[in-house]
C-alpha cells in the first residue's frame, strides 16, 4: 500500500475523557513539536509523551511530514527501552504541549542516523519474552485495514496501551478509514475504559480475550449490554471457543473477529467465522498479496505484506500449533509454553483448555512449579466463580482426569486468585 | 508438624486423585497405599506451604522411605 493509497481522515474524531476533537485538530497541535525540531539534528525522533490526543497527533503529523518516528507513552519508559533505541539513529525527546517550547531534546543518541528513503514507525515490543526490542514498520506494513475501506462507521473503544503494535493498529484505523472514531480513557484500567465506552457510545472494541474474561467476572450481563457492539475484535492472546460463545451470547448482533498478529510479523490471520483456530485450508496458500501461513516442525511460519522492515521472508513465529479436525489451533510458545514434568512435556495450553471448559472457572494459568523428587509438578492459578479453591481441588482434579489429562498432567498445586491478573495491554 | 497432620495430608492427596480407600497408618507401605513419587512431591509442597519454609532434603535420605511412618519421620526432620 503506497502513501497514495492512504487517505488521511482528519475529520474522524477522537474522544478522550469528556472531550471530542478531530484528528486534524490534534495533528495541527502536534505540528508545533516538529516545527521546533532543530534542523541540524538528523536522527529519527523517539518521542516520550503522555495522553492519547498528543500521541495520536504526533503520529498523524509524522505521517503528514513523511518522517520516521517512534512514540512511547511516558509512563512506560524504562532503561530497557533506552537500551533498545541505542545505536539505531534515534534522538529522544520529551513532549509537553503545555510548555512554551514543546520539544526538549533529552539525548543525542550515538550511532549512525540510518537515513532511510522510506519513513519508518518504530514500535517497542512488550518484552514479555525477553528484553523489549524496537521494531520498525513502514507505513505500508503498518496500515493493515484495507479490507475495512468500505466498513460501516464505528466508534472504537481503545483498550491497548499507547505505543504498542495493537495501539498503532487502532490509531491508524482512525487516521485512514472513513467514519472510524476512537474512544480513549484518561486512565488505563478496565473500569475507566469501560466507562469511557459507555459515555461515548462505543460500537466496537478490539481487546485481548483476558480483557473480556475480566469484564465477565466483574459485570452482569445487563451491564455488559450497556454497549451496543456491532464489532468485537480479539487479539494478543490465543482465543478459545468459550470466550467467543460468551461474547456472541451477550452481543448477538456483533461480528466477532480474532486476529493473529505480532509486532514483528504484523497482522497474519483474521478469522471471522465464529470459531476458535483457523481453517486448515489457509495453510500453504499461494496468494502473495495476503498473509501466507505454513507449519514446519509443528511451528507456525508466516509470510505477510505486513511484516516489519527487518524481515524479508518467512517469519518463524515461535508459536506451536495443533491440527484438530479441519482447524489449526495455536497451543503455546515453543520456548515457554511447555511444562517439563519428570522428563515428559505437556503444553500448558492443553491443561488450561480442559480447565476452561469447567463452568466455575473464570480464568486459569498452568505452569510448572519446582518440586522435590520429580523436579517439577503442574501448578495452576485459577479464578473461580462463587467458590473457593479449597473445596474445588478434588472436583477439578477429577474433572481433569475425566477430560483426558493423564495423572502427571493434572495440577498438583492449586492457587485461587480473587481476580484475573492483567498485565500490559490486558494480557494475562 | 505432627505425624497425624502429615498422614491427613497424604490421605487427602490420595483421595483427591481417587486412589485412597482404607485409612493410612504408619506401618502401611507406600506401594500398598498407592502413594507415588508425584504424590510425595505434592506432599512436600503442601508441607512447605503450611510451615512457610522450604524443606531440607539434605537432612535425610529419601531412599530409605518405604512406609507412611518413614514419610512422617522424613518430614519431621526436613522441616527443622
Amino acid at each position: 500500500m503506497s502513501r497514495a493509497a492512504l487517505t488521511f481522515r482528519g475529520d474522524n474524531v477522537i474522544r478522550v475523557g469528556d472531550t471530542c476533537r478531530s484528528i486534524e485538530d490534534v495533528r495541527a497541535e502536534a505540528a508545533r513539536f516538529f516545527d521546533a525540531l532543530p534542523n541540524k539534528v538528523k536522527g529519527k525522533p523517539c518521542i516520550r509523551a503522555a495522553g492519547a490526543a498528543t500521541l495520536v497527533g504526533l503520529l498523524s503529523e509524522a505521517y503528514n511530514r513523511q518522517i520516521s518516528v517512534a512514540l512511547v507513552d511516558k509512563a512506560r519508559w524504562s532503561d530497557a527501552l533506552m537500551e533498545a533505541i541505542g545505536g539505531r539513529g534515534y534522538h529522544l525527546y520529551d513532549v509537553d504541549f503545555r510548555e512554551v517550547s514543546p520539544a526538549t531534546l533529552i539525548l543525542k543518541n550515538e550511532g549512525a542516523s540510518h537515513e532511510h528513503d522510506t519513513p519508518l514507525v518504530g514500535i517497542f515490543t512488550s518484552g514479555t519474552t525477553g528484553a523489549p526490542k524496537l521494531v520498525e514498520h513502514s507505513w505500508t506494513s503498518l496500515v493493515t485495514h484495507k479490507d475495512l475501506q468500505a466498513g460501516a462507521p464505528r466508534r472504537w473503544l481503545i483498550t491497548y496501551a499507547p505505543g504498542t503494535y495493537a495501539w498503532y493498529q487502532m490509531v491508524t484505523l482512525g487516521m485512514f478509514i472513513e467514519g472510524q472514531s476512537l474512544i480513549f480513557s484518561d486512565e488505563y484500567d478496565v473500569s475507566s475504559i469501560w466507562s469511557a465506552g459507555v459515555l461515548h457510545g462505543a460500537t466496537a472494541i478490539s481487546s485481548t480475550p483476558s480483557f473480556w474474561r475480566y469484564c465477565f467476572s466483574i459485570m452482569s450481563q445487563d451491564q455488559l449490554r450497556e454497549l451496543a457492539l456491532s464489532q468485537i475484535t480479539l487479539g494478543g492472546e490465543a482465543v478459545d471457543q468459550r470466550i467467543i460463545d460468551m461474547l456472541q451470547t451477550v452481543y448477538p448482533a456483533a461480528k466477532i473477529t480474532h486476529i493473529y498478529a505480532s509486532t514483528e510479523a504484523g497482522v497474519g490471520l483474521v478469522v471471522s467465522d465464529g470459531k476458535a483456530g483457523f481453517p486448515i485450508e489457509w495453510l500453504n496458500g499461494d496468494d502473495t498479496t495476503r498473509p501466507q501461513v505454513r507449519i514446519e516442525d509443528n511451528t507456525l511460519l508466516l509470510k505477510s505484506p505486513f511484516v516489519s522492515s527487518s524481515i524479508s521472508s518467512w517469519y518463524r513465529t515461535g508459536d506451536v500449533v495443533e491440527i484438530v479436525g479441519d482447524r489449526v489451533f495455536i497451543v503455546g510458545r515453543r520456548d515457554t509454553g511447555f511444562l517439563n514434568i519428570g522428563g515428559a512435556k505437556v503444553a500448558a495450553h492443553r491443561i488450561e483448555s480442559v480447565l476452561m471448559t469447567h463452568p466455575q472457572i473464570v480464568w486459569c494459568k498452568a505452569y510448572s512449579k519446582k518440586a522435590p523428587i520429580v523436579g517439577s509438578i503442574v501448578a495452576v492459578d485459577v479464578v473461580l466463580q462463587d467458590c473457593a479453591i479449597g473445596e474445588m481441588e478434588q472436583v477439578l482434579s477429577e474433572y481433569c482426569a475425566e477430560h483426558g489429562l493423564e495423572d502427571w498432567m493434572i495440577p498438583r498445586f492449586w492457587r485461587g486468585l480473587s481476580s484475573i491478573p492483567l498485565g500490559g495491554n490486558f494480557k494475562s | 508438624m505432627e505425624n497425624q497432620d502429615v498422614i491427613s495430608l497424604m490421605q487427602y492427596i490420595l483421595e483427591k486423585r481417587g486412589g485412597a480407600s482404607a485409612a493410612l497408618s504408619p506401618e502401611v507401605s507406600l506401594r500398598d497405599a498407592g502413594f507415588r513419587s508425584l504424590d510425595f512431591s505434592e506432599l512436600c509442597l503442601r508441607v512447605e506451604e503450611k510451615v512457610g519454609k522450604e524443606l531440607n532434603f539434605e537432612a535425610t535420605s529419601l531412599r530409605s522411605i518405604q512406609t507412611v511412618g518413614d514419610v512422617c519421620a522424613f518430614i519431621s526432620t526436613a522441616v527443622k
